[in-house]
């Protein structure tokens, strides 16, 4: 009898013992992730953050905005992980642009812990509303050369604020600018929203050898899609189509010849650059050079945004033809914000995610 | 004649074994019963650990989304936070345009929608950003409205429709009229959100002290707890800083102190004596939504 009494009690009170090493063991366990969860939640906020102290422009700013394009954050999320500073462990999620201006970051976080790596990590999730660094365009006309300008049949060359056609507004216009300037020295007098020529050109998405003749370039949509691998999409002009939000930064190395161009975005021509009509362009065009515009068989020239040409300016317009520069401090502003870096909402940027995508 | 064999025990030798196994027995259900009380105590701390680590999730990931200077703190006290809290954040796909009754109309996407709700109701509270000149910064704006009404629509994007949510939005103008709306860019994010308030209260089921959860005028729920008393939950507010300051719109942080208690009574070891068991966490919320400093123009 005392010998199943005992046997009762050490089973009874060894199932007790083991409960206690449960609870302390689920209590070790809890408090253990109270911690990794802490640990994941900065590493994402800490890449949130390394996403915007390392913008790329190039990366995220100059495609179309989603649903057309958003970027993973590394290329490979989210079979690749990028490593948090200090070993706390991984963090990976996605850009969405959202306008030109506008950009969401959603990331996660997790604190890489338990073999194999990441199988068992916990994991957290922020966003991040970001906005590009405001660019004030600062430009004084539509047109600055270096050396004066001559000009035949129908040219225009406007100063008053003007929007493209099918273009949103965006903000209040600007003042009236004059049309014409030859006084400030052409494309030496250029530094819009902080950028130089030779800043423009090292962002530059798109390079061209010179001394060629550059026709039927145009936007150019494969499968519902903005194809930028395609040499001669150059972006497209109509804001609300596929590649209306891509805006390149084309750089000419050398002089060259356009007939045929349909873009948008910042054109950049370290030599001269000839028009033989056919040319319609949103957004900035820098002439290292002369800028000759001359009837050809793509008659109308039109230019939204602004020109600078380090030399002359030389615009005919050919008998049933047109050149016109227009001021457009959208067009402007949409091409400078294609290169610009970003930084967080001035206020409510930050979002709290619950889960992981 | 043969003497038989002694066999079984004698009177001696059986109160002695019944002697040593009533010591043995009493021995092992004293450790037996230090055991099970034990448990029972161990049982009860770690559920109170648990409402402390639940109060150091939720109520951190409530607060951290505040921008104070927004007036998102509407009333605060000792032992009572009111806030806007962040709902839904969504994106609109069209640009908006102003009904013949003042109000807009706007249309945001289905995917992406961030957040803890994954829709919209008529009656919900928004924010809408409104971008101004986007040559600064200056006068980026959360315009403050009312979802009026609420129905399916499409976004136009250029490739193909795809879900959205219409929304009618009643914004308060200010009294220079209505804003520029050719301020608010298709793209921009709207953030909805309702009024909650946090404060402590006894639940008159168990008449147990609880940090309570209150959303808009609804009936209070209780959050977090059993708490040690009315001092269960205590805020405190820093500005920028870090000196204590009780206006509203200068909060930069904000302390939680959540002292909990056992649910029931344990007897602590050593002592014949039930009482509840208290425990204390203090965390501190750094609030991330409020203004930054401009950067550039």
């Amino acid at each position: 009898m005392a010998l199943a009494l005992a046997i009762v009690v050490i089973v009874v009170g060894g199932g007790l013992t083991a409960l206690m090493f449960y609870v302390a063991f689920e209590e070790g366990r809890l408090s253990g992730s109270g911690v990794r969860v802490q640990q994941a939640f900065g590493v994402a906020e800490e890449g949130a953050l390394e996403v915007l102290r390392a913008w790329d422009p190039r990366t995220y700013n100059v495609h179309d905005p989603y649903p057309f394009h958003s970027a993973m954050v590394p290329a490979g999320f989210p079979a690749d992980w990028t490593a948090a500073p200090h070993g706390t462990g991984a963090y990976g999620g996605q850009v969405y642009k959202l306008n030109s201006e506008l950009y969401l970051i959603d990331m996660t976080g997790r604190d890489d812990w338990g073999p194999p790596p990441g199988a068992s990590a916990v994991r957290q999730r922020v966003a991040v509303l970001a906005r590009v660094q405001p660019v004030a365009p600062g430009l004084v006309a539509a047109l600055t050369v270096g050396k004066g300008s001559r000009r035949a049949g129908t040219v225009s060359i406007a100063g008053r604020d003007g929007l493209p056609p099918d273009w949103e507004p965006c903000g209040p216009p600007d003042s009236n600018r004059v049309g014409l300037d030859t006084v400030r020295g052409g494309l030496a007098a250029f530094s819009s929203g902080g950028f130089t020529y030779a800043e423009l050109a090292s962002l530059a998405t798109r390079s061209v050898a010179g001394a060629a003749v550059l026709s039927n370039i145009g936007p150019t949509v494969v499968d519902g899609r903005c194809d930028e691998t395609v040499a001669t999409n150059w972006g497209g002009t109509q804001p609300n189509q596929v590649c209306g939000g891509y805006l390149p930064v084309v750089h000419i190395v050398g002089a060259a010849t356009l007939a045929g161009v349909d873009g948008q975005g910042t054109l950049l021509v370290d030599g001269d650059l000839t028009v033989r009509g056919g040319l319609r362009w949103r957004g900035l065009v820098l002439v290292g050079g002369a800028l000759r515009v001359t009837p050809g068989a793509a008659k109308d020239v039109a230019v939204w945004g602004a020109v600078f040409a380090a030399d002359s300016a030389t615009l005919e317009a050919g008998v049933a033809g047109s050149v016109a520069i227009t001021y457009s401090k959208c067009a402007v502003v949409k091409a400078l914000e294609s290169v610009a870096p970003a930084v967080m909402f001035s206020s409510r940027g930050w979002l709290g995610l619950s889960e992981a995508p | 004649m043969p003497r038989l064999k002694p066999r079984g025990f004698s009177l001696v030798e059986l109160l002695l074994a019944l002697t040593l196994l009533a010591v043995v027995a009493a021995g092992l259900w004293q450790a037996l019963d230090a055991t099970r009380r034990s448990y029972s105590r161990e049982a009860e701390r770690v559920e109170l650990e648990r409402t402390l680590r639940a109060s150091a999730a939720i109520l951190p990931a409530e607060l951290r989304e505040l921008d104070a200077g927004d007036s998102d703190i509407t009333a605060m006290a000792t032992t009572s936070i009111r806030i806007r809290a962040t709902r839904q954040l969504a994106f609109l796909c069209t640009v908006p345009h102003r009904q013949d009754d003042g109000a807009l109309a706007v249309t945001v996407r289905q995917r992406p929608l961030l957040g803890l709700r994954q829709s919209f109701s008529a009656g919900d509270s928004a924010l809408l950003f409104f971008e101004g000149d986007p040559a600064t910064r200056e006068d980026d704006r959360w315009w403050r409205g009312r979802i009026r009404a609420v129905s399916d629509d499409a976004c136009p994007d250029a490739d193909q429709p795809r879900p959205g949510y219409r929304l009618t939005v009643e914004l308060p103008w200010s009294s220079d009229g209505p804003p520029d709306l050719r301020a608010v860019t298709r793209g921009a994010p709207l953030r909805g959100f309702e009024s909650v308030a946090y404060a402590v209260y006894r639940s008159p089921a168990d008449t147990q002290w609880y940090l309570g959860q209150q959303v808009q005028d609804e009936t209070v729920q209780p959050l977090i707890g059993p708490l040690i008393g009315p001092a269960g939950v205590a805020f405190a507010f820093f500005d920028s800083t870090g000196a204590p300051t009780s206006s509203t719109v200068r909060v930069a942080q904000i302390e939680i102190r959540v002292r909990g208690r056992t649910a029931r009574p344990v007897r602590a070891p050593g002592t014949h004596r039930l009482e509840y068991e208290s425990d204390s966490l203090v965390t501190r919320v750094a609030l991330r939504n409020n203004p930054r400093p401009s950067e550039g123009p």
